[in-house]
């Protein structure tokens, strides 16, 4: 199975480029989409999950046309979005039954069964009289898991899944995610560079609607080997360092800022060579990104 | 402190748009109705100023009570505002005062509350404005801008109004810091408010009601209500006396809340205990665990699928809406609002009916619906939102069902609840129906009127609905085009003057149901349009499926291309649903305009325009009069068909030569004249007037008999049924309806003074002037134009299972050709103007003094004919003892359909409607006024009044009619519940004399002028005609009138005129007391009457002495009701009486006694039995007095 698309682009009428000739091959496993707030990483899953409409380009599933063949897409999904909630006064068991029903689970039996493994699953068992506009964050998050899994989904996007979820609860998750992505395609929206450094065997870097990157996170972190350089600086000079060179990235270690650059020989100056992570990897393509 | 949250209240609102735009709304409506001749909200028509002091209060008075929910809005949102933004625990953590806090932010609230009602002065004031450059309406219709009435508004109503509605909310609001409970309080005012309103519509209890009305509106309507033109364009209401009271009352009710509110308001959190509980606990262990594979069960496809889909959104939505609180809290309001009324069926006249089925829908309508329609428009938009408000609209969307399972889910939820929610009221009226013990359940009638026929209309409505909001960008904007076209449409069409209901949304042909024809008569017409409306909604319900908001995209673009996507799905049902709704179409515009065209009511009114231009010229030309008619009439009630044929034997009494008939046919009938002298020289049908030459002519004294043939054979279905008096069952119209008359008919004219003005037609008087020397006027009775006195003999035949009624006695009953045939003929020469009637009957007879006593009714509706017959008795003896012999054989109550709902008298025949008296109920009538009894006398008092004797076309006609009956009906009744018991009905009567004269368009007469306004022949008639028996005595009054009838009995011209009676009057009055005849009937005399203080002292012998200081005044009123005082030196009654028994309206009379009274203060002392509990002048209101309440005065011992 796999997902292909090829030059989507979408602009939207307040003239926002969202995606710009947008072509990635996805397989099954894990899939990281990388990108910045508002880099069109939404778009393209809500195009995915035929929320919206592209402007020119395919995206096809197997032999499947997504951006036309709808119901088959909808059949095949299992979606996350980054944001969402529920009706009131509906108890958790109810609402996936009958959501159950609209993704064309109709026959009772297996219904009851599904939802049932479904809560189960996300330990929402105990939980599942209740309304769903009463759960907490995280017990919502496992809501719409418990929801995206109903009809054994071959193409899983989630959109932004570990925002608000505690540490321990986002590695619970992941594990679980890439424990269904073993055998479909899981696209996993994200920030977060950590997440998909822990998840994704692909990835892809998305930045002002264009794909700066897509690959192997380990390659993309090799490229960059001998490349990256560190050092502290005092707050004061980092208007200087930033006309110097090619600041990457900077953060506070104990108050004081610790920038990495991006040079290909030693810059000398007092910076330190400094193993590349996935995140200069990020931060450097959206550079380039922004430079071109 | 106080100063700077109220600044900040006020401020933050006045930069808002919010008041704003609802003060440009109400600017709107009021300059609307101030330019617009045709909207009279605010009480202003015929005399009255479109500006008028009165009519501004009577806007602010409206608005106030609208602006409830605006109240609600702006105090709502002052008092949870931090709340809400969760700003509240940063503003409380600084050291401010409560007081100041809660004070200052409701004062700032309360100023801005009001600011939208200036909306109603800029409004007026621009719509003068704005009339004086366009001159729409006739400038005459306005009068100066009275800065005091605004003024006064704002005193009397709106601050207080205000003030007591923002006082009681805010504290609900500051306590529940909820949205949504201030507006349940608002909306519960307001229903508290209709509740109090309808039980105490009594004029009983109309002092009550005053201090009760917590908006001031009954208390400002019951102080004017006698107003004349001239007050109502002069006058402004002055804070004083019960108004006064009230707005003292109301607004210290508010304070009250308000202060209330602040004892229990605090700084505090709510309480977030309760909050923590509704959260679910966190689960512990592993968040998500391996429990191995989930069930790998693949999603399914298919029609089958889409069904079960479709019923779990069904169910799901249903659910949902059942539990909303919105839900539960408007079908709380709209059933509370509701049962009360379902248990109580009063109508005007303060009289008990029958709680038949037709009144408990009426009742469900008008109380319940409004709740209803509330509910599905909100349910209608909120569900096709529900996703996106909920933000679960991404993952809903993302699922595999069709658009059409969500909509009709969604539909469908809807419509169930609405049907519920009408089951209910079934249930509920059928319960109210078996507490009066009323036994007719008509359950198929509820079912196909309120399940059927207002569902349809309902779902076409809710159709539009769901279409409306799947377009809409936003939800309220989706609410207001759909509020907006719902009302824009009625309003654009009547002023576009389109009246086919194809363009009108929902719309089907107007019906009147009844138990003798169900729906027969409509049924065709309203299948037809229903499907035509069902077929329209199929195409908007197509519309939504196409262009449900699924997903992201609300470009007009990608959404037209994702519906042009979807039509691929649709595209079968699709081509199916516009064939068939263009075939429907088709069908009812081929029966709407080519078979059954008909005249919009402009149309109409140019035809009456041209009417008059083209031959107004032709009144004078001599015509001659019809002397006898023989019918011979043929209907087929079950296809709504007949053939009348008729003869007329017309002679020419003009002296002069007779050489043209200008005839007026029958509308809607085939129609045909036949003569061998008759030359057709002009027929212009849409007129139906035709002008025959006549070859030879008619000579002076020459006659001659003329044939004619009529004919209705309806076809198809009509935009409105007409000729609705012709049904399946219960057939009731009138000699006009099927002969033709001739001459040039004023009748037809526009009588409306500004319509004429808008058609440049010259004005024109009401009736000619009263003038006993106008010979040419007085050749005609008001009654007809083109006939004196006629013999009638009919034969009519009709279904076997009816009996048809013609004027006269049945001479024989046979059968022809299998229809059941009645041979009729008239005992007595009649005026031409008589009814044919034709039903399933059952008769009710009984015989009195030679006289056939019959009732003709419904054979389900034999509550009341007994005590008909008894009516009929009593009335016929006491008229053929007093005015003289009754010339029918027989005397006959006629039911006829609740088409109209009235009572007519025709020679020896009165129709009767089957909604009045049929179904008074008897049971409850304790101290009521027996309205049945009422009618018939009078309708038989006729027979002597109009049928013996009928005035002149000429001012003053109807006093010898209608007057005359007025006062038989009185004296039979009189004798029938006694003299102290009349005291009611003079009571209303008066009231609807002294409302008429405020409501006159033209301006008020005499009663010897009176020409056609009711409230003067009729209810000024009575107390009038009562006064004078009281003053000269019941012998005296009978003489006069015996002795009136016996010079014009069946007599022809001229006919009398109301001199011709005054006269007889004065004859019969002593010289002393002539003044009262010329007060009476020659002037508009009024007094006003009141009493000031009353003192009462028990004495040793256990009787109460009583002492009264009372004051009379006399006036002559001119036209428009401006008054003049003159010397008080009459006749006047004082009394007293005892405290009303349980359950009674009035009390034991102690004393009555008549004085002359000559100064305006009097004092009278006298000594009673009983304990007293009244007292006061005129208590009996003999005289017409501008304040009739303040006669008496309640006595505190």
């Amino acid at each position: 199975m796999q997902l292909s698309i090829r030059n989507l682009s979408k602009t939207y009428p307040n003239g926002v480029k969202a995606l710009d000739d947008v072509s990635l091959d996805i397989p099954t496993g894990m899939y990281g989409l990388l990108g910045p707030n508002g880099a069109g990483k939404s778009t393209l899953m809500r195009t995915l999950a035929t929320l919206q409409e592209a402007d020119s380009g395919t995206a096809t599933l197997d032999d499947i046309n997504v951006l036309e063949q709808k119901d088959e897409v909808r059949r095949l999904l299992g979606y996350l979005p980054q944001e969402f909630g529920v009706y009131a006064r509906i108890s958790a068991q109810k609402m996936l039954d009958h959501l159950a029903v609209l993704k064309g689970i109709t026959k009772t039996s297996e219904r009851k069964e599904m939802v049932n493994a479904l809560l189960e699953r996300v330990n929402l068992w105990d939980h599942r009289k209740k309304a769903v506009s009463s759960y907490s964050g995280g017990m919502r998050q496992r809501f719409g898991i418990a929801q995206a899994l109903i009809g054994d989904p071959k193409l899983i996007i989630v959109d932004e899944p570990t925002a608000g979820l505690d540490p321990g609860e986002r590695n619970r998750f992941y594990n679980f995610l890439s424990e269904i992505g073993e055998n479909v395609i899981v696209i996993l929206s994200t920030h977060i560079v950590e997440d998909v450094r822990e998840l994704c065997s692909k990835m892809a870097i998305i930045h002002q609607g264009k794909v700066q990157y897509e690959g192997r996170p380990s390659i993309a972190m090799s490229e960059l080997n001998g490349k990256v350089w560190e050092k502290s600086i005092a707050k004061s000079e980092m208007e200087t360092y930033h006309h110097k060179y090619q600041v990457i990235s900077a953060k506070l270690v104990e108050g004081k800022p610790i920038i990495h650059i991006l040079n290909d020989a030693n810059p000398g100056d007092g910076f330190a060579a400094t193993s590349p992570d996935l995140e200069d990897v990020f931060f450097s393509k959206i550079m380039n990104g922004s430079n071109g | 402190m106080f100063k700077t949250f109220f600044n900040f209240e006020f401020k933050s609102w006045i930069k808002a748009p919010m008041p704003w735009i609802f003060m440009f709304v109400i600017g709107l409506l009021a300059c609307l109705g101030t330019i617009s001749n045709d909207v009279t909200i605010g009480g202003s028509f015929g005399n009255i100023y479109k500006n008028a002091p009165y009519v501004t209060m009577t806007w602010y008075v409206t608005f106030s009570l609208i602006t409830v929910l605006l109240v609600a809005a702006f105090v709502n949102s002052a008092a949870i505002r931090d709340y809400e933004r969760k700003t509240s625990q940063i503003v409380f953590s600084k050291p401010i005062s409560k007081s100041a806090y809660y004070f200052g932010h409701f004062w700032g609230a309360i100023l801005v509350s009001m600011v939208p009602l200036l909306g109603v002065s800029l409004g007026m004031w621009v719509g003068v404005l704005l009339n004086g450059i366009f001159e729409w309406t006739d400038p005459i219709r306005y009068g100066g801008f009275e800065i005091k009435s605004h003024l006064m508004s704002w005193l009397i109503f709106v601050v207080p109004n205000t003030i007591f509605v923002g006082g009681i909310l805010y504290a609900v609001a500051a306590k529940t810091r909820s949205t949504i409970y201030p507006f349940v309080a608002a909306a519960a005012l307001l229903v508290l408010y209709g509740l109090s309103q309808s039980w105490l519509r009594d004029i009983e209890y109309e002092t009550i009601a005053s201090y009760l009305d917590p908006f001031g509106s009954k208390t400002f309507s019951v102080a004017t209500k006698y107003w004349t033109v001239s007050e109502k364009n002069t006058s402004v209401v002055g804070l004083t006396g019960i108004l006064l009271f009230n707005r003292l009352i109301w607004v210290a009710v508010g304070l009250l809340a308000l202060f209330l509110g602040f004892k229990i308001f605090s700084f505090e959190e709510k309480s977030r205990k309760k909050k923590k509980k509704e959260v679910a606990a966190e689960p512990t262990g592993l968040a998500i665990r391996h429990l191995g594979t989930l069930p790998t069960f693949t999603p399914r496809k298919g029609f089958g699928v889409q069904l079960a889909q479709l019923w779990s959104q069904y169910r799901t939505e249903t659910i949902g809406i059942i539990k909303s609180v919105a839900f539960l809290v408007i079908a709380l309001l709209g059933i509370l609002n509701t049962a009360p009324n379902l248990f109580d069926a009063n109508d005007a006249y303060g009289t008990h009916e029958l709680p038949t089925t037709y009144t408990m829908i009426n009742v469900i309508r008008g109380a319940f619906y409004l709740f209803s329609i509330i509910i599905m428009v909100y349910f209608s938009g909120y569900l096709v939102w529900k996703e996106r408000n909920a933000k679960m609209d991404e993952i809903y969307d993302s699922m595999p069902m069709k658009n059409w399972t969500i909509y009709l889910g969604k539909y469908l939820a809807v419509l169930s609840i609405m049907l519920l929610l009408s089951i209910l009221m079934i249930a509920l009226a059928l319960l109210a129906q078996t507490a009066f013990g009323y036994d007719q359940y008509n359950l198929s009638t509820y079912i196909r009127e309120l399940l059927v026929m207002d569902m349809l209309g309902f779902a076409f409505i809710m159709a539009l609905s769901m279409l409306v909001h799947s377009l809409s960008k936003n939800m309220y904007l989706g609410f207001a085009i759909v509020i907006v076209f719902l009302f824009a449409v009625d309003i654009a069409l009547s002023a576009m003057n389109i009246a086919t209901n194809m363009l009108d949304f929902a719309s089907t042909p107007s019906y009147t149901l009844s138990d003798f024809y169900g729906y027969e008569p409509f049924w065709k017409g309203l299948s037809w349009f229903n499907g035509y409306w069902l077929a329209f909604s199929t195409l908007l319900a197509l519309g939504a499926f196409l262009f449900w908001n699924r997903g992201k995209e609300s470009g007009f673009k990608k959404r037209y291309a994702i519906a042009k996507q979807e039509w691929g799905g649709y595209r079968y049902f699709g081509i199916g649903a516009v064939t068939v709704f263009i075939l429907i179409a088709g069908w009812v515009y081929h029966n709407t305009f080519n078979i059954n065209p008909f005249n919009n009511s402009k149309e109409q009114e140019l035809l009456q325009v041209q009417y008059e231009k083209d031959y107004k010229k032709l009144t004078n030309t001599p015509q001659p009069r019809i002397k006898s008619v023989k019918y011979d009439i043929s209907l087929i009630p079950e296809n709504r068909a007949m053939v009348a044929k008729g003869e007329y034997f017309i002679k020419n009494i003009s002296g002069k030569i007779v050489d043209s008939l200008l005839v007026s046919v029958p509308g809607n009938k085939k129609f045909e004249l036949q003569n061998e002298r008759l030359d057709l020289l002009k027929n212009d049908s849409n007129v139906n007037f035709r002008i025959y030459a006549l070859n030879p002519p008619m000579r002076p004294g020459d006659s001659m008999v003329l044939n004619f043939t009529s004919k209705f054979i309806p076809r198809g279905f009509e935009n409105e049924v007409t000729f609705s008096k012709f049904v399946q069952n219960g057939a009731f119209f009138n000699n006009i309806d099927i002969a033709p008359f001739f001459g040039y008919q004023r009748s037809f004219e526009i009588a409306s003074k500004q319509k004429r003005k808008e058609y440049d037609l010259p004005e024109r008087t009401r009736f000619p002037k009263l003038d006993r020397t106008d010979t040419l006027a007085r050749s005609n009775s008001y009654l007809a134009t083109d006939s004196d006195w006629v013999m009638v003999e009919t034969k009519i035949c009709t279904d076997p299972e009816q009996i048809a009624i013609a004027p006269g006695s049945l001479r024989k009953e046979y059968e022809e050709n299998g229809r059941r045939c009645f041979d009729y003929k008239l005992d007595q020469k009649a005026w031409n103007f008589y009814s044919f009637m034709s039903a399933k009957y059952e008769v009710a007879r009984r015989e009195f003094k030679g006289i056939n006593l019959e009732v003709y009714h419904h054979p389900n509706h034999d509550f009341n004919v007994e005590r008909m017959l008894g009516a009929m008795e009593k009335s016929l003896d006491y008229y053929i003892t007093n005015f003289g012999p009754y010339y029918h054989k027989q005397c006959r109550i006629i039911e006829f359909p609740r088409f109209s709902s009235f009572a007519q008298a025709f020679p020896g025949t009165m129709p009767y409607s089957e909604s009045v008296g049929f179904i008074q109920d008897f049971k409850e009538a304790e101290g009521d006024l027996d309205i049945m009894f009422y009618v018939a006398a009078h309708e038989i008092g006729h027979q002597w009044w109009a049928h013996q004797e009928c005035g002149a076309a000429m001012q003053g006609a109807e006093m010898t009619t209608e007057t005359f009956a007025q006062y038989s009906a009185i004296m039979v009744m009189e004798k029938e519940y006694g003299r102290d018991a009349m005291r009611k009905f003079m009571k209303y009567e008066m009231d609807k004399y002294l409302r008429g004269r405020g409501r006159e368009t033209e301006k008020e007469l005499p009663l010897k002028t009176c020409e056609g306004q009711g409230y003067a022949h009729y209810n000024k008639g009575s107390v009038v005609m009562y006064y004078l028996k009281e003053m000269i005595g019941e012998d005296s009054v009978n003489l006069a009138l015996r002795r009136f009838l016996d010079k014009f009995k069946y007599q022809n011209s001229p006919f009398p005129v109301s001199l011709d009676a005054i006269d007889e009057f004065y004859a019969v009055t002593p010289d002393s007391l002539d003044y009262i005849v010329t007060d009476l009937f020659e002037d508009i005399t009024i007094f006003q009457n009141r009493c000031e203080n009353v003192e009462v002292e028990e004495l040793e012998n256990g009787k109460y002495k009583v002492t009264i200081n009372v004051t009379a005044k006399k006036y002559k009123s001119d036209e428009l009701g401006s008054e003049t005082e003159v010397p008080v030196n009459d006749y006047i009654e004082i009394g007293a009486f005892a405290k009303a028994e349980e359950g009674q309206d009035y009390g034991k009379t102690l004393y009555r006694k008549m004085v002359k009274i000559n100064s305006t203060e009097n004092t009278f002392t006298f000594t009673v039995d009983e304990k007293p509990q009244e007292a006061g002048i005129d208590p009996f209101l003999l005289l017409i007095d501008k304040e009739p309440k303040d006669n008496l005065k309640n006595i505190s011992l």
